[in-house]
């Protein structure tokens, strides 16, 4: 270990300005709802210049309130913000063009003349409605990777179906094999998937000089992720049911109710070592030579559950780890605000932001001890780096600058104009593909 | 780097490869994978972009070819569709004794790929730094660990059942009084390939300041970091438990005759269209039934009355009939109805792969589209110990009396 190296956990994340491995490059991102935000952000915490293009006539649709219960947080120029919008917008850049104005297309095409990569989450045709697609876009910047984050991919049948994360969720048997509807899971792996093929992208864009379209659909991703539970079906097997809280491999699995109101430890022993010892624990061993039948599992979740019910969820899945079981407490949001194991490696820090004040968000995860992704800044106001971005991007001059402002392309967070409010009745909970589409 | 090593098809290879269409994205990028079932997914995205990735098995073989589904003489499916595109050998990296060995096999790879463990120990990792004592200088090392490889719990044994208990997301899910529920299949563990992929790439383009440096990579991390679990309890300081997640109707889950359908009906104009799409019928005709809180109230009867006008439809007509009016709805899917659906079909989703001794198996491609390919496949998953004669001895000049001793000695 060098001294540059940094030391592996337990430390601050250092600040912006520590080798961040993707600086220079140059990422303009349209990405709203989580998918996109989460890929801006985490580019960004990796060092990418990440510019997220808003305008005052259509914020991030994160950027406002779920439920009136919620207080309202304006930023000055009168932009609501929330603190779901601080977390998944940190560390970009903001630039505010209203892309329905008379000449924004061509402060877009200049943008994407200087970029690297350009992402996009809207609703199928949007980019098209704007004549700034991917042939465009190829044609101005031959070198530019454009990827499109969507429910259902950009082809096929369903391309143009409204999509939220429940859906894509239904749609690619997780749900059923669940017994439960997840607005967002596939939302956050797509959003970690399309960097991964971005990068990719750019190595061989390094090699060829030419950029790559990625159409990721989210059931795309979803498939790969279910693969292990495809393929019997896919191979002439039968559709498989709904595995419930049994892990298809192992000797013993479960949930089980501890002492305490609502509290649960999930247990698993994966082989015939891990058998053995949980009966032991459980006082209840049973000799078996191979993977027990369903009935002598039974017989072993029983028992099991009968030791878990005195014990609060630590003591059972401490006393299980010693033993060499695998164990751990299912833990709600308090639990995980005061984890151990990530307030030790210091996975939870605190972000201030003028507006909303100081919260605590999950720290990157790229752990790295040279070139570690790292929070550069709190989430912009919408409209914040408008001068910056164009001066540096574009060599704009303060003039042009001025001009484009009081036509209403370019906007900035101290614009005087207010944006239309919306009917918070009419606000949807956590869409994935805005009803934009 | 070292170039992609193709092996070339010879007149003794079962299976010629396809020749590749373009240079791949990773094709300059070389990979020593000593990891178990936490790194296949990671190093089958590096396989599949190009990178030439050495699989390194404990003698007896990876976790995931005792991993169902089996076909024929017990090859497992998993370990087909984890491990598809790239060479095997046998090594056990827990003895001291592979070291010379594993500085040979990692000598000139950009990448080494681990998953150490309690249970699965690597020798020569340094226990508070993460350095390899016998990875090349320049080599990233990249860990992948259910805790990080440090901290007061770095030592548990988990699963992907375990992972997800820990993460905050398993307490929301399931029914209300029931147990909470486990995310089926290793999804929970796969979530970290993504995640290595870009702090790997993210390291390599930084050119030399990115090299020989450690990835501690940690499935917990990653998993409490979303669904705003953190930042919902530093807010409102609530906890949310498992909850009636049908909402107000007709959000949820519906029975066609055909099958379920998911109707997400949040606005004022999605009601509107959701009305629409059933033909205006009488139940749902009260104006006030377009505000969520109203539709909340009166659930029960507007849950008979929706089950009653949906129960006799086809959901594939719903959802065109719905998407048309512009209400977001869509198939409730089994895994047989997703994997025979026409969009799946189009996006030509599901692929057919070679095995070295299966028949073909079907297995889900490459996880977007793109108007050039970044993946590609070359070759299917390997045989246990398939490459050990062409790495050990054509390739680090080892003698065919090494390999039997270290046969005996268990080394490989």
């Amino acid at each position: 270990m060098s001294d540059r190296d940094l030391p592996l956990a337990g430390h601050d994340l250092p600040l912006a300005g520590h080798g961040l491995p993707l600086a220079g490059l140059r990422v303009l991102s349209f990405g709203n709802f989580v998918a996109g935000n989460s890929f801006a952000t985490m580019l960004a915490e990796l060092g990418a210049d990440v510019v997220k293009l808003e305008s005052l006539q259509r914020p991030d649709p994160v950027r406002m309130r779920f439920s009136a219960e919620q207080k309202q947080v304006l930023e000055p120029s009168g932009v609501e913000t929330t603190v779901l919008f601080g977390g998944l917008g940190r560390s970009v850049r903001d630039l505010s063009v209203n892309m329905k104005a008379e000449g924004a297309r061509e402060i877009l095409l200049r943008l994407a003349a200087a970029a690297d990569v350009l992402f996009e989450n809207f609703g199928a045709g949007v980019l098209a409605g704007w004549g700034a697609d991917w042939p465009v876009l190829h044609a101005v910047n031959p070198r530019l990777v454009m990827v499109s984050v969507s429910g259902y991919g950009r082809t096929g049948p369903r391309a143009s179906h409204l999509a939220y994360g429940g859906n894509v969720c239904s749609f690619s048997g997780l749900t059923y094999l669940w017994g439960s509807s997840h607005g967002s899971i596939y939302d956050y792996i797509a959003g970690t998937h399309a960097a991964a093929a971005t990068l990719a992208a750019l190595a061989a864009r390094d090699r060829t000089g030419e950029g790559t379209y990625i159409d990721l659909g989210q059931t795309d991703v979803a498939a790969a992720m279910l693969a292990s539970l495809m393929l019997d079906q896919l191979n002439g097997g039968p559709d498989p049911l709904p595995p419930g809280n049994e892990v298809a491999d192992s000797w013993s699995s479960g949930v089980y109710r501890c002492a305490g109101p609502d509290r649960w430890v999930a247990i698993e022993a994966e082989d015939a070592r891990g058998w053995a010892a949980l009966g032991q624990l459980a006082d209840h061993p049973i000799d078996t030579p191979d993977l027990p039948d369903s009935s002598v599992r039974k017989e072993m979740s029983e028992a099991v559950a009968k030791w878990a019910a005195k014990l609060t969820p630590w003591q059972a899945a401490r006393m299980a780890q010693r033993a060499g079981v695998a164990a751990a407490p299912v833990q709600d949001a308090e639990d995980v605000w005061r984890d151990p194991q990530l307030r030790w490696r210091r996975s939870i820090v605190p972000v201030t932001h003028p507006d909303l004040g100081t919260f605590e968000y999950p720290a990157p995860v790229h752990r790295m001890t040279r070139t570690p992704a790292a929070v550069r800044r709190h989430a912009p106001r919408l409209g914040q780096d408008s001068r910056a971005v164009t001066s540096e991007w574009l060599g704009m001059s303060d003039a042009e600058f001025a001009d484009l402002v009081a036509a209403g392309i370019l906007g900035t967070d101290d614009s005087p104009e207010r944006p239309g409010r919306r009917d918070r009745r009419d606000r949807p909970g956590r869409p994935e593909q805005g009803p934009s589409a | 780097m070292t170039s992609n090593e193709v092996v070339s098809a010879g007149p003794a290879d079962p299976l010629p490869l396809p020749p590749l269409p373009l240079p791949l994205p990773l094709s300059d990028v070389s990979v020593l994978d000593i990891g178990g079932p936490l790194s296949a997914y990671a190093s089958k995205l590096l396989a599949d972009f190009g990178a030439d990735v050495l699989k390194v098995e404990p003698p007896a073989g990876d976790e995931l070819r005792r991993s169902p589904p089996w076909r024929g003489d017990g090859e497992s499916l998993v370990f087909a569709y984890y491990h598809g595109n790239k060479r095997g050998i046998r090594l056990d990296v827990s003895m001291p004794a592979a070291e010379p060995l594993l500085a040979e096999l990692a000598a000139d790879r950009d990448i080494v790929l681990l998953t150490p463990s309690v249970q699965r120990p690597v020798t020569g990792l340094g226990a508070g730094d993460g350095r390899l004592s016998w990875a090349a200088a320049s080599a990233i090392v990249c860990c992948l660990t259910p805790f990080g490889l440090t901290g007061p719990l770095s030592e548990w044994r988990m699963t992907p059942l375990t992972s997800f208990a820990m993460s905050g997301l398993m307490y929301k899910m399931g029914a209300p009084g029931e147990p909470p529920a486990a995310l089926p299949g290793q999804q929970a563990w796969d979530e970290l390939g993504p995640h290595a992929v870009i702090a790997l790439l993210a390291a390599l383009r930084a050119g030399p300041e990115g090299r020989g440096q450690t990835l501690d990579l940690a499935v917990h991390d990653c998993l409490s970091a979303q669904d705003d679990i953190l930042n919902r309890y530093s807010v409102a300081v609530a906890i949310q438990g498992r909850e009636d997640l049908r909402g107000y109707p007709p959000t949820g889950p519906w029975d066609c005759r055909d099958g379920r359908i998911e109707f997400q009906v949040h606005t004022e104009r999605h009601w509107a269209g959701f009305v629409r799409m059933l033909d205006h019928p009488a139940q749902l005709a009260a104006p006030d039934l377009a505000q969520r809180l109203v539709r909340l109230e009166r659930a029960d009867a507007l849950r008979r009355d929706i089950a009653e006008l949906v129960a006799d439809r086809s959901r594939y007509e719903l959802v065109a009939k719905g998407q048309a009016a512009g209400v977001p709805c869509g198939l409730l899917n089994t895994v047989a109805q997703f994997t025979s659906d026409e969009q799946v079909l189009a996006r030509e989703l599901l692929v057919s792969r070679p095995h070295a001794t299966l028949p073909d198996v079907r297995m889900p491609g490459q996880p977007f589209a793109s108007s050039r390919p970044l993946t590609a496949f070359r070759r299917p998953a390997p045989r246990l110990g398939e490459h050990d004669d062409e790495v050990y001895r054509l390739q680090l000049g080892h003698t065919a009396d090494d390999l039997a001793r270290w046969r005996e000695e268990g080394l490989v």
